[in-house]
């Protein structure tokens, strides 16, 4: 083609096609940075930053200064201002401007002189090197000289003025003194509240912002960016790899790490006004502020409009706001008057329209006077500091405003991503355990971190409600892949799974002090061990050779303990396979033919809860795939048939291991086998024969049987008593472990004294609730006899029965183990209903047997064969039946009859079901669990789940609801919907099916377990196995119906389950780091051990273990009733301990939030008017209905509890307030009526005060054991809302002191039981306690480490020996293994050492007072002593080593005839004594008789006790006279001065005072005191007690136990009793009875104490009898 | 609340308005006025409860000391203590309250010449194995002296309201004595020896005057009681006059310059 001026394309269509594409370039990109600039991410920001303008105006609002103290502080700057001397000032500003040059000049000349002198000297030196030293000294030497001369002069001169600047410097600053003070003071109050203005100032959305942020201009230094943390440290699993992480969260959740951003705070960025209402109020408003102040009454001040606002507010506001009468303004200003008037009007106008309380606009018109005040401060600061301070511009008045956020920028929504972590001390905050930084936030809420958008990062709701919102805000769930990650994030009903990843001790979430930071996890970690999930569902905690989650896993059979110390440490060697540590959770069987029937058996294996509601055996039948209704018609005998067979399995096999033990007893092999072993075992494994190696096993299994003993009739010829059974049971503990009907109600009349037993309720579980016991005991049905035996047996020692139950070995003597038996036989069990009649199982015919055993045969042999087989056919197929398994041959061996049958039958169901997951079964001991491992089920891959038909299973059985309980709190219950009864399902776990998510399947196999069988055809034993578990175990309270009660029930069950699944959900075994993994150390790891054998053996159950920890902010009626609290503690004389944390608190972090280690909690009401006006403190009476009603409208909710150790806190010195006002109101009473006695004891606590400050400053501690009492409102944690009412108190059971709730029960039952006698023993004292009944329960062992020797209680958890007398009942044998009572020690020591960190509590502590008595300590002790001795005075002033002298001189002179006079003397006075009162007996009369009787005995006693003590003079005397010689009398002597004389007397005085109420040593036994008021024996005091606790203790029982102590303070501080005993300060005292009872024993043979015991009257010593 | 101050502000009022009436003499304000009260409690249970013993542990070397000091018996038990012929009932508690609320700790308006303590000090004893007296009643302000003559150890413990009165638990040697000075309390304030677990006693103390402890013929009386309603609270260690109920009170009205004479209440024993 030739060449031509013509385009190849028409000019035009291109110009058309290139304006079109660049139009659509155009918009393209306009699009492209619409779509940017809008974002998700970025309007979040942009919306977050208007929230943080916002929220930073009202936190400068809030810092507002007093106006009070402005007022005054600007005073003070005034009147120095006022007061400054410029004259003087301008003076001294003059000389200083005189001196100035002069002193410049003086420094130039100085440094001129000195460079001068610097460059000669280093021409010396250069000259020094070349001619040598002296010639360079020599030549430079005059020019040195001089120039040292002149140097020092000019330094002279410089020095002069430089200390004449000083001076007048000096004077100056004197003189400005006052007003750099004044002012710095007034800055400082002002100084917060500037800052917060400047900062919301600066973050309210200025141009700059905008344009920096504009589309185009954002990439250079945009204020709106993604915000990232990257965590090397906790990688993500993306299955193939770990890759690191990062986390984009603060993008949007910009408030996350700022501790200001609640809730609350965000809320009120809203306009609390309705927008009809904002427009009224607004106009009324700027009337308001328009108002002169010219027109104001009174003098104008700083804040003029504000005060005004204030004055006119106040009319409006205070009274009733309908009908304002504005008389006091018109006065003034009638025009404006009449204007407000109107404008207020219309605002009541509109308000009563709209039905708006007085309280919105009361809001939002304190929160505009409120910035009318802070813009008048600010004003009036810049009036008196000038416009600007410094560099830095200052905020103006106008810049000042309060800005609402429209509800749609501010929606609910919002408020929860804009808020702060509501546990920052914990995460997310730099200081806190967990910071962002390292941890950053889907490590533990998972989700996809990257993510900016909503959707894009994997939120996911908490309730169905939440879900819907979300759809319509985010359009949450319409996109398809919304579920599509593996890993959303966790909704917040399972957040604290992921605590789990790195806490794999489990219980070291609860936190030092006792405090549960995770207590659903919790609570699912203690439902899992309750219910033994792990006996079929393994937690192997490693994995690749590391820990990767909690280890659960049952102990191996035999169990470590078990073995030889050889094999125990073979096995502890291999870390990866050591064997765990779980006991089974069901009793074992191997004995169940002694203990119970098969026909009770089988019905309880039919439905166990409609025997025992709360039991926590699972049920097996009548379940979503196996229940008669839903099995086809040939196999709906065989769960009956399945049941029968399982009994005779358990019951056969039972009976079987019977005779073999009952044989091995008798073979008279015993010795024999068991040294046979031990030399086998020694042998080592390779020299074994292999005949040996097949013996072994037979012959350790012997030896192991050989060691059950035989069941016997313990108690054959003693009946029992029911009523003292009772007693016994109510009284012996068995009541921490187990609950029982019969003892909720007295049955007997509180009169007869030895019958009555009150009524005591136990909602313990740990152990089953034995109400029912009668119906299951015994070999047959009603056979009491042996239920009887085995009872007693179980009773005395529960191990014979099963060694590993742990049911310990309760020390009841047989006669008594027989009464509670008896008792318990004699109870009725409850009439349990239709539902336990439905459980008769009826026996199953052969062919139904035959039908069944063919599920199993079908598998294994052929059809025909397998005919003949179960036929009895004997032509069968001998040659097929070879290949057969055991269990198979056994069968075809013992032929086909119903027995063989049931016992195959038996036997195959056992070990399909799992029944060895929980017990002992006879040939199941090596038996692997059924259940796939839990290790990491928490990350299983949903698509690996088997949902099958489950929605149809749901929809049809089950109704949806929002939550489980109605909008009222009230449980949903059942509901009949087209005919069908469908229970109520939460519409969360329902989604979560229907979704195919983890958390859906797992709440639904645990609901109903079997369901996911429905409509599928399976065989009988494919189906699905995994029992149905009840965890809530919830009871039924009185006046409660039945149908209220299921509803509730159903509630109580979700919570349970949905804590179960928390720990599920939070196995994840994910290999975290290291660095990550929370490993405790040292004491924290004893802490954490000891808590898992403490909840293994139920310790909690009877014993109070730890103080709960009750964390709360001081508001003002709080530091009242703090001050009181003190006021109250510190009127008791205490010797003060300032090292120990009963005496001195932690001071707090912080003094505006405390932490009160509390025990015994209460909610109590208080008047608050009186508390708040008076500081009275007067406690309502809430039975009284009056004072009920009118507590309810003026009263203060308050958690009233004793401290277990001493809380430190600031005083806010309201004490000191009250004092001076009542001292101010007496004063100011007219001569008439004033008290001078009053005035005076004012004036000296108003001194004690001052003293208190000088000495303490502004913290006090209040001891531990005083009571304080807590606004309810101020908790922190617990929260508020378990305070709520003493229902949910409940909740403390969880979140509040560890154990001691059997010590309450007991508390209240032996007070109930003494009520009424003559002479209460056990009484209520007013604080509610009894010291008595406390000392009778188990004691509690908070600071159990300090007070027991670790040796001492280490033997006493393995064998615990009686110590206490006043105790009711006695501490239980359990059968613990050495690791454990190991730990408990370690557990203990660590406790007291956390807790008390200035202890240095050992191990294995040494006692120096047990060291020789020619030791250093005891020789420095007795020195020291005779020095005291000798420097004392007596009254009759002799000195105290006089004294002592004269009271031994008979034992140093050797003789002892004296005492043995005085002893015969007192023989004759008694007899004397006893004739008189045989006397007096002949003559009385019939009334009398019996109080001369007993008169008559007493002087008997004193008599015999009389001759005794003569008897035992004797031999003292004769020993002196005949046996070797004794000491002479200077060796006596001096051994009293250099050993003997302090324990000699500290023997003395312990003897005095202890003998009272303890034995001590030998001495004592001759006391008749009743045992309930008598305390420990004092001779094991020195192997069972630390020194340093008795000192304590001795010093000041009440400081250290939780509760009323029955010991009285015997050394008061100050006091000078027992002066004759042992010479010093009461203090000294302590320490001397201290010292002596470290070594009791030993000193009691010294000659010198037995001549002192001797003279005691009435006492004698065994040894002498 | 208000309710309860009121009394004490009109009594304030008044003295007010008085004394301004006086110096312009003329006002016919009315000023409080005073009367007596006086009555008896008396047994009125069923049976009439004998003198009885309390039962000392016989091994107890303290006991024998403690029937010497009784001569030669064992110390009374005197949980009730009546009168034999005249049915008196002793150690009963009986005090005036704030009508409208008797659980007030306020004073009530108080005759000026009984304004000032003049007993400082109360005492009591514990020289056989029991307290002297057994029933004690303090005013706000007066101390106990509690003494301990036996020649053995014995302790103290009492303890009321525990708010008000914490108490404490100490050891009292031989011939020691020890003060304490309770504070107005709505609690009866228990005491005993925890060395002789059947030792108690009772105190009760009270922000006014008008309080007292019947005799053992179950006698009572104060004088000089601001006229006006009032509420007569009658209290014994084994509970109110009249049961629960009883914490109430009785009502009282006192007339100016006479004697409310009460007569005989019957105490059943609850």
């Amino acid at each position: 083609m030739a060449a031509s001026d013509q385009n190849y394309r028409n000019q035009y269509t291109l110009d058309i096609v290139f304006a079109v594409s660049s139009t659509l370039m155009l918009a393209s990109i306009i699009l492209m940075f619409w779509q940017d600039y809008f974002r998700e991410f970025k309007t979040e920001q942009r919306s977050f930053r208007d929230a943080e303008a916002g929220i930073a105006q009202r936190q400068a609002l809030q810092q507002l200064p007093n106006k009070e103290e402005f007022d005054k502080l600007e005073a003070a700057v005034a009147k120095a201002r006022k007061e400054q001397k410029n004259d003087e000032i301008d003076a001294a500003k003059k000389e200083m401007e005189a001196i100035q040059p002069k002193k410049e000049r003086a420094d130039a000349a100085y440094q001129d002189k000195k460079a001068s002198f610097d460059s000669l000297i280093a021409f010396r030196n250069q000259y020094a090197d070349e001619h040598g030293k002296k010639a360079g000294d020599e030549k430079y030497a005059a020019e040195i000289d001089s120039l040292t001369k002149k140097l020092a002069d000019a330094k002279a001169v410089q020095d002069t003025y430089d200390e004449q600047l000083k001076v007048s410097q000096r004077k100056m600053s004197n003189l400005t003194k006052d007003l750099t003070d004044a002012e710095s003071e007034w800055k400082r109050l002002n100084d917060r509240f500037e800052t917060q203005a400047k900062l919301a100032i600066t973050k309210k959305w200025g141009l700059a912002d905008s344009i920096r942020d504009l589309p185009m201009f954002d990439f250079l230094a945009p204020s709106i960016k993604i915000h990232q943390f990257t965590i090397n440290d906790v990688p993500i699993n993306f299955n193939f790899t770990y890759v690191r992480r990062f986390d984009r969260c603060m993008t949007c959740h910009q408030g996350i790490d700022r501790p200001g951003y609640t809730k609350e705070m965000l809320e009120s960025l809203k306009n609390p006004l309705q927008p009809s209402l904002r427009n009224p109020v607004d106009a009324f408003w700027t009337a308001v502020a328009a108002m002169s102040p010219t027109q104001k009454p009174e003098e104008v001040t700083r804040l003029t409009k504000a005060g005004w606002a204030k004055q006119i507010l106040g009319v409006f506001l205070a009274g009733d706001w309908e009908n304002v009468s504005l008389s006091g303004l018109s006065q003034y200003d009638a025009e404006a008057a009449k204007g407000l008037k109107g404008r207020w009007d219309e605002v009541v106008k509109v308000a009563k329209q709209d039905k708006v309380g007085k309280e919105p606009i009361a809001d939002y018109l304190t929160q505009k006077r409120n910035l009318l005040e802070a813009q008048g401060l600010l004003e009036a600061r810049i009036k008196t500091l000038g416009p600007t301070e410094g560099v830095a511009p200052r905020p103006t008045p106008d810049q000042l405003a309060i800005n609402f956020m429209p509800d749609a920028a501010l929606t609910p929504a919002r408020i929860k991503e804009f808020c702060g972590h509501p546990r920052q001390d914990l995460f997310v905050g730099a200081n806190s355990k967990h910071p962002a930084e390292k941890f950053g936030c889907t490590s533990c809420h998972q989700g996809q971190g990257a993510g900016t958008t909503f959707n894009g990062s994997f939120h996911s709701p908490n309730t169905s409600e939440t879900k819907n919102a979300w759809t319509q805000e985010h359009d949450f769930g319409k996109d398809t892949h919304t579920y599509l990650w593996d890993f959303p994030m966790l909704p917040s009903r399972f957040i604290e799974s992921s605590c789990l990843k790195c806490h794999h001790q489990v219980t070291d979430l609860y936190g030092p002090q006792n405090r549960n930071e995770a207590p659903k996890l919790l609570k699912g970690y203690h439902l899992l061990q309750e219910s033994g999930c792990y006996g079929c569902h393994e937690i192997q905690g490693r994995k690749g050779g590391r820990q990767v989650g909690p280890d659960m896993r049952l102990e191996s059979n035999p169990p470590l303990e078990l073995l030889t110390p050889a094999e125990q440490d073979k096995i502890k060697k291999d870390v990866d396979n050591a064997p765990g540590t779980m006991r089974k959770v069901g009793p074992s069987l191997y004995r169940i033919a002694e203990k119970t029937n098969r026909e009770w058996t089988a019905r309880w294996l039919k439905g166990p809860r409609e025997f025992r509601p709360d039991t926590k055996m699972p049920h097996f039948y009548g379940l979503a795939n196996n229940d008669k209704s839903v099995l086809p018609e040939h196999q709906k005998d065989f769960p009956d048939a399945e049941i029968q067979a399982i009994t005779h399995y358990l019951f056969t096999a039972s009976d079987a291991f019977l005779k073999e033990i009952a044989e091995l007893h008798k073979d008279g092999k015993e010795a024999g086998e068991s040294q046979l072993l031990d030399e086998m075992l020694a042998k080592p494994a390779a020299n074994r024969t292999i005949a040996e190696k097949e013996e072994l096993p037979k012959l350790q299994m012997r030896v192991r049987k050989r060691k059950s003993p035989l069941l016997e009739d313990l108690a054959k010829d003693y009946k029992g008593d029911p009523v003292a059974g009772r007693q016994l049971f109510s009284e012996r503990g068995c009541l921490a472990c187990h609950g029982h009907k019969g003892t909720e109600a007295a049955p007997l009349v509180p009169s007869s004294d030895l019958s009555f037993a009150p009524k005591v309720v136990s909602e313990a579980n740990f152990g089953p609730d034995l109400s029912q016991l009668v119906d299951k005991l015994g070999k047959h049905p009603g056979d009491k006899d042996s239920a009887r035996k085995w009872l007693v047996q179980w009773i005395i020692d529960p191990h014979v029965y099963s060694r590993r139950a742990r049911m310990p070995v309760t020390h009841l003597t047989v006669n008594q183990a027989a009464d509670v038996a008896a008792w318990l036989l004699s109870q009725k069990a409850v009439n349990l209903g239709d539902g336990w009649a439905a459980t008769n199982v009826a026996e199953p015919s052969l062919e139904k047997l035959k039908s069944l055993a063919e599920v199993y045969f079908v598998r294994l042999l052929p059809a025909g064969v397998m005919k003949d087989l179960l036929d009895g056919n004997k032509k069968v197929d001998r040659a097929a039946l070879v290949d057969l398994p055991e269990d198979e041959i056994k069968l075809a061996s013992d032929g086909i009859t119903s027995d063989s049958l049931k016992y195959y039958l038996g036997k195959k169901a056992v070990g399909r079901l799992g029944c060895f997951g929980c017990h002992d079964v006879p040939a199941y001991d090596t038996a692997k669990p059924i259940g796939v491992g839990l290790l990491d089920w928490g990350k299983k891959d949903p698509e690996r789940l088997a949902f099958e038909d489950i929605q149809g299973y749901v929809e049809k059985h089950y109704y949806s609801v929002p939550s489980l309980k109605d909008k009222d709190g009230k449980p949903y219950g059942e509901q009949v919907k087209d005919g069908v009864k469908k229970m109520p399902y939460e519409a969360f776990f329902a989604d979560a099916l229907g979704n195919q998510q983890r958390e859906g399947f797992l709440h639904q196999k645990l609901v109903e377990p079997r369901s996911y069988d429905y409509n599928r055809i399976l065989a009988w034993d494919d189906r699905s196995r995994m029992p149905q578990f009840k965890f809530a175990r919830s009871r039924m309270k009185d006046g409660e119906s039945k149908e209220q009660f299921e509803a509730r029930t159903l509630v109580e069950e979700a919570e349970a389950r949905e804590a179960v699944m928390t720990f599920i959900l939070g196995l994840v075994a994910e290999p975290v780091p290291l660095k990550s993994i929370n490993e405790p150390s040292g004491d924290r790891l004893a802490e954490v051990k000891g808590r898992q054998v403490l909840e293994k053996y139920n310790c909690a159950g009877c014993h109070l273990i730890e103080p709960g920890v009750f964390d709360f902010k001081v508001s003002k009626p709080g530091s009242i009733l703090l001050d009181a609290s003190y006021d109250l503690a510190s009127r008791t004389k205490d010797h003060v301990f300032r090292n120990h944390y009963n005496w001195v608190g932690k001071t707090p972090e912080t003094p505006d939030r405390l932490v009160a280690p509390g025990v015994a909690p209460q909610l109590r009401s208080y008047k608050r008017k009186l508390l708040l006006d008076e500081g009275e403190l007067d406690e309502w009476d809430l039975t009284d209905p009056d004072s009920a009603a009118k507590a309810k409208s003026d009263s203060l909710d308050v958690v009233y509890m004793r401290l277990g150790h001493a809380l430190r806190f600031q005083t806010a010195h309201t004490t000191r307030k009250f004092l001076s006002d009542a001292l101010d109101r007496e004063q100011k009473k007219s001569a008439d009526d004033k008290d001078e006695s009053v005035i005076k004891d004012l004036t000296k606590k108003l001194k004690q005060q001052d003293e208190l400050d000088r000495t303490f400053g502004d913290y006090r501690d209040i001891t531990a054991s005083n009571y304080v009492r807590v606004p309810a409102a101020d908790m922190i944690y617990p929260p508020p809302a378990v305070f709520a009412s003493r229902e949910s108190m409940h909740r403390l059971k969880d979140l509040g002191p560890l154990g001691g709730t059997f010590s309450d029960i007991l508390l209240n039952y032996l007070v109930a039981k003494d009520k009424g006698k003559s002479t209460e023993f056990y009484k209520l004292d007013q604080q509610g306690d009894s010291n008595y009944a406390r000392a009778a329960g188990p004691p509690s062992l908070v600071g159990q480490g300090e007070r027991t020797q670790s040796a001492w209680l280490n033997q006493f958890l393995l064998d615990p020996q009686p110590i206490r007398r006043m105790a009711v009942l006695r501490m239980p044998k359990f059968n613990m293994s050495p690791a454990e009572a190991d730990a408990l020690v370690a557990y203990f020591t660590a406790v007291s050492r956390l807790q008390n960190t200035g202890t240095s509590l050992e191990n294995n502590e040494v006692i120096p007072q047990q060291q020789d008595f020619d030791s250093a300590y005891w020789k420095k002790k007795n020195e020291d002593y005779v020095a005291r001795l000798k420097a004392q005075k007596t009254d009759k002033g002799k000195s105290r080593y006089d004294e002592r002298m004269e009271f031994l001189q008979p034992y140093l002179d050797g003789k002892l005839e004296v005492g043995l006079e005085a002893s015969s003397k007192r023989v004759a006075t008694a007899q004397e004594a006893l004739d008189v009162a045989k006397k007096a007996l002949s003559q009385a009369k019939d009334v009398e008789k019996a109080d001369k009787e007993r008169n008559v005995a007493a002087k008997e006693k004193m008599l015999a006790d009389a001759k005794d003590n003569e008897l035992a003079w004797k031999e003292e005397v004769r020993k002196q006279n005949n046996g070797p010689k004794g000491l002479d009398r200077e060796a006596k002597l001096k051994a009293w001065n250099e050993k003997d004389a302090y324990l000699a007397d500290s023997y003395k005085m312990v003897t005095q005072i202890c003998l009272k109420c303890h034995q001590v040593g030998q001495l004592g036994s001759a006391l008749k005191i009743a045992d309930e008021a008598q305390g420990p024996a004092l001779q094991e005091v020195h192997k069972r007690i630390r020194p340093g606790w008795a000192e304590h203790w001795i010093a000041a029982p009440p400081r250290m136990i939780p509760y009323s102590a029955v010991m009285p303070v015997n050394f008061e501080l100050g006091k000078n009793d027992w002066q004759d005993r042992m010479a010093g300060t009461s203090l000294q005292q302590v320490i001397a009875a201290r010292d002596l009872l470290m070594v009791l024993p030993r000193i009691e043979a010294m000659p010198i104490n037995r001549y002192w015991a001797l003279s005691l009257p009435g006492l004698t010593t065994p040894e002498q009898k | 609340m208000q309710n309860a101050r009121q009394p004490r502000v009109r009594f304030h009022f008044a003295f007010c308005i008085l004394g301004f009436a006086f110096c312009i003499s003329s006002g016919t304000v009315q000023a409080q006025t005073w009367g007596d009260v006086k009555g008896r409690v008396i047994w009125g249970g069923k049976n009439v409860p004998a003198p009885a013993k309390l039962q000392l542990p016989p091994g107890d070397p303290s006991t024998p000391i403690c029937i010497k000091a009784n001569k030669g018996e064992e110390p009374p038990d005197e949980s009730f203590v009546v009168h034999q012929k005249n049915m008196g009932l002793r150690d009963v508690f009986v005090w005036l309250a704030d009508f409208d609320d008797p659980r007030s700790k306020k004073p009530l308006p108080t005759h000026p010449k009984l304004k000032a303590i003049k007993v400082k000090q109360v005492e009591m004893d514990q020289p056989a194995c029991h307290f002297i007296p057994h029933a004690i009643a303090l005013r706000e302000g007066q101390e106990l002296v509690v003494k301990n003559s036996a020649p053995f150890l014995h302790s103290f413990k009492w303890g009321g309201d525990p708010n008000v009165n914490p108490g404490e638990s100490v050891a009292m040697a031989p011939g020691s004595t020890r003060t304490i000075k309770p504070a107005t309390d709505r609690l009866p304030i228990e005491i005993q020896c925890t060395v002789h677990t059947k030792m108690r006693s009772w105190m009760r103390v009270f922000s006014h005057p008008y309080f007292a402890v019947t005799d053992e013929n179950g006698a009572f009386e104060f004088k000089d009681a601001p006229a006006g309603k009032y509420r007569l609270m009658i209290w014994h260690a084994n509970g109110w006059l009249g049961g629960k109920d009883g914490n109430r009170g009785q009502l009282i009205d006192i007339e100016a310059g006479k004697v409310v004479n009460v007569g005989d209440l019957a105490f059943a024993p609850n």
